[in-house]
């Protein structure tokens, strides 16, 4: 094996909240320490982008897996929007005509599924967009100042515990990934095959199934993985 | 500089507040930082001038940055004489504010003076502290007497505070060695990895274990990276044996 590029995330006294995050569970557990700071918020989603792919990495309350959904199949949105300029976006309220000119087909289907609030703020590594935090709310409204505030520490500690899962896992296999979030993955392999689509395909046929049948995709996949649910080919 | 900026001030600012808070780059650099942080200082806020100041290792207060040559000769005149709203912000740990320069309430006149020669009317100083740590001073200078109106005050003491958080976050995370892409393809990898190891579960009715020790094994074999070759089973380029013809899985009775 050649020398890891990747040096180890330095130990000793850290930034408190940065320590904490770590200590309660790393990045699998950020979305639902960010939420829980947040009062205002029902849901948090923080999503990897890559060259030619993006995970979702953590969930927590509504929104998440569903947005992530709605913007691969309209091709627009607020999280897309803050990978592009690099810049949060707020929309306060997805139901008003702003909203609706900037995206016309996510903000209605948006407001539909039950989060008429979302805010994306983009994760920084060496200046460039790995991720992005994403932010729900069931009622529209803008994001306090001092939520912003905190939404933003925890971009930044998001950035340093997304580097922890690099450094965590082994340099030929790739990324440490929370279990959950592994066996989607997993799944979307045997619905490729299944169905006889390509992984995007594969995604999207597991997440309307799961919105279909108002069950967590997390269920969905403990039955794709047991084949106690299969995918028929799709015509 | 222009940067391209949105309408909407609350994107403005939180676009202010993720600059700042880009602390793992590897060009950081917390004289930078404070730059920026005065640039959106002036842009943001209705003041005039805005400098930091940082505290050294010695805990002994040094410029950082400055928006312009005059805040920049007031504040190193502040570190001079060792006094003035902003060093007394530092050490008690709390807004100072000189509100007319014409009559400055404590015993700065003589900077007071060379502030009034400039056009300055009133001083506000920010601490910039997180909890228990202090690292600096946020000066803010406008050309009109009175206090910082309540939204300015606000936005001050947030950009500050995003600075602080920045600025210890990168403390802690100096010697950090990540970079971007590194970051990109690891996760990739472990993407294709897991969707590999699906179909291969599915392909030859094997456990998850199995796939990827099948992967591996190929891999091994054939001299290729196993992301490549996980690659290549996702896009259907190459298609595995089932395990049972390559090798002879040993029975193991549980």
């Amino acid at each position: 094996m050649t020398a890891s590029p990747v040096s180890p995330v330095p130990t000793g006294p850290t930034g408190p909240l940065l320590a904490a995050l770590r200590e309660q569970g790393g990045t699998s557990t950020v979305c639902a320490w960010l939420m829980a700071a947040l009062p205002t918020i029902d849901g948090a989603a923080l999503t990897v982008f890559t060259a030619g792919s993006r995970i979702v990495v953590a969930t927590a309350g509504i929104g998440g897996d569903q947005a992530e959904d709605l913007q691969i199949t309209v091709g627009e949105g607020p999280c897309l929007d803050a990978v592009r300029s690099a810049q949060p976006v707020l929309a306060d309220d997805l139901a008003d005509a702003a909203a609706r000119q900037r995206w016309p087909r996510y903000a209605p289907q948006a407001v539909a599924a039950g989060f008429p609030a979302a805010f994306a703020f983009p994760v920084l590594l060496d200046g460039e967009v790995i991720a992005v935090m994403n932010l729900f709310r069931d009622t529209p409204g803008p994001l306090s100042r001092d939520e912003q505030t905190e939404t933003l520490l925890y971009t930044a500690a998001a950035a340093a515990l997304l580097t922890d899962d690099v450094t965590a896992g082994g340099s030929e296999t790739g990324a440490r990934l929370d279990p959950s979030v592994a066996h989607l993955q997993e799944a979307t392999g045997i619905v490729m095959v299944q169905a006889g689509v390509d992984a995007d395909a594969a995604l999207h046929l597991i997440r309307r199934y799961a919105f279909d049948h108002a069950r967590p995709p997390a269920d969905i996949v403990v039955d794709i993985l047991a084949r106690d649910l299969r995918f028929g080919p799709t015509p | 500089m222009t940067t391209p900026s949105s309408p909407d001030p609350a994107e403005r600012l939180a676009a202010a507040f993720v600059t700042l808070a880009d602390t793992l780059r590897t060009d950081f650099d917390v004289i930078d930082l404070m730059r920026r942080l005065a640039g959106h200082c002036v842009d943001l806020l209705d003041v005039a001038g805005a400098g930091a100041m940082i505290a050294g290792p010695d805990g002994k207060l040094e410029l950082a940055a400055s928006s312009d040559d005059t805040m920049r000769a007031l504040e190193q005149y502040e570190l001079d004489i060792d006094a003035g709203p902003c060093l007394s912000a530092y050490h008690h740990n709390d807004i100072t504010e000189v509100r007319d320069l014409d009559h400055p309430e404590q015993h700065w006149t003589d900077l007071a003076a060379r502030a009034r020669t400039h056009g300055y009317a009133a001083v506000h100083a920010i601490p910039m502290r997180r909890e228990d740590q202090i690292i600096g001073v946020l000066n803010l200078y406008s050309t009109a007497p009175g206090p910082l109106s309540l939204v300015d005050q606000q936005r001050g003491q947030a950009l500050a505070d995003v600075a602080t958080i920045a600025t210890l976050q990168h403390r802690t995370l100096a010697a950090h060695a990540t970079h971007t892409g590194q970051l990109q393809t690891a996760f990739t990898t472990r993407l294709i990895i897991e969707q590999a190891k699906g179909i291969l579960t599915e392909r030859h009715s094997i456990t998850s274990n199995q796939a990827f020790d099948l992967i591996r094994r190929y891999a091994r074999h054939h001299q290729l990276k196993i992301a490549d070759l996980a690659h290549d089973i996702t896009t259907g380029t190459r298609t595995l044996p089932h395990p049972a013809q390559t090798h002879r899985k040993p029975h193991r009775p549980r």
